[in-house]
């Protein structure tokens, strides 16, 4: 019984320090590699009309023409995010109510536990029916391991739900 | 001696538990701070990918420096653990933005391909970078297709798409 208790205790030393080792490798080494930073970021879902209206039926607008339309987000905490939208797959360049110029890219800020609407505006590339994709991509700066020189992510991307956009032309 | 023998056991019992609480916590802070894949792993039920700069390598970058406007050749490689085939649309990225790239002697933004169930595909890619600088570089492949679903007024809205994106990798681009 006596050498069970100490096999017993001399297991639990062993733990105790093998709990302690991965405590601080968790605390101190993977945590600002990995987890530091991520995100907390929701997105609610569905992109609503110009007006901030849920879109019912398929919008349409005139080949050459501008189309608008309203993206709601919501953060857990302060956050700048990057937005991109991609209109049948390929990158376009885009508006928004708070920067008009036409760019690819568009920072997001976002501010803690409040509801965040952007309007963008689209001018589409394409005549028929479209695809229109807005993609939130989280900037947060992952370093490069230096025995790969990569970075295990390219950021953390947050897709929506794509909306279809019909182009007609103007006869 | 009856009280001696069950003290012993109670306190056997609570270093046992103890120990079990710690196993619980190892297990656990192994769960939660698991480094994330670096290197291009086999994960069944994934599509995996990573760049190199040699064919022959999977998952190691040498940070390539080159000239404006020269050519960059490197390789994407992509492999299909799930059990269907994936119609993939491949795109390059450099700092979020997509680029023209050559892939089987096309420029093109978005590259088509299929990939079966199981395969593993090297793609060599090539691309030109005009802004002279450090450089993030990703490969990002949509694993969707729109046209799957037909575009009526009943599809208005298309569910959140799948990608698989590799690790960001650094360019430095010289005047």
């Amino acid at each position: 019984m006596k050498y069970k208790s100490i096999f017993l205790y001399f297991i639990f030393f062993i733990l105790l320090v093998y709990t302690g080792i991965n405590i601080y490798e968790h605390q101190h080494i993977l945590k600002p590699q990995v987890l530091q930073g991520l995100p907390r970021t929701s997105i609610s879902t569905g992109i609503l009309d110009e007006n901030g209206d849920p879109i019912k039926e398929m919008p349409s607008v005139i080949y050459g023409n501008s189309y608008s339309f309203c993206i709601r987000l919501n953060s857990r905490n302060d956050k700048s995010l990057y937005l991109i939208i991609l209109e049948d797959y390929k990158q376009s360049k885009f508006s928004t109510d708070r920067n008009e110029e036409k760019k690819y890219i568009h920072t997001i800020d976002l501010q803690k536990d409040r509801e965040t609407r952007i309007k963008v505006t689209i001018t589409p590339t394409k005549k028929g029916t479209i695809i229109i994709e807005p993609m939130i991509i989280d900037i947060y700066d992952y370093p490069y391991d230096p025995a790969t020189n990569m970075a295990y992510t390219a950021g953390r991307f947050m897709n929506m739900t794509a909306l279809a956009l019909k182009v007609i032309s103007d006869e | 001696m009856n009280k001696g023998t069950f003290s012993i056991k109670y306190k056997d019992l609570i270093v046992l538990v103890l120990c079990v609480s710690l196993v619980i916590v190892n297990l656990f802070i192994g769960v939660t701070s698991r480094h994330p894949p670096q290197k291009f792993l086999r994960v069944e039920g994934t599509v995996s990918s990573s760049l190199s700069n040699d064919q022959h390598y999977r998952a190691y970058w040498e940070i390539p420096h080159i000239k404006k406007s020269k050519e960059l050749h490197f390789y994407y490689h992509i492999a299909n653990y799930t059990d269907t085939t994936k119609t993939i649309r491949v795109s390059v990225f450099i700092d979020y933005q997509q680029q023209l790239c050559k892939i089987g002697g096309e420029w093109k933004k978005v590259h088509l391909y299929t990939i079966e169930p199981g395969e593993y595909k090297k793609i060599p890619i090539t691309l030109r970078c005009e802004i002279p600088g450090e450089h993030g570089l990703f490969v990002w492949s949509r694993l969707r297709s729109y046209e799957e679903s037909p575009k009526s007024s009943s599809n208005l809205f298309y569910d959140n798409s799948s990608i698989a994106k590799t690790p960001k990798v650094k360019i430095i681009v010289k005047e």
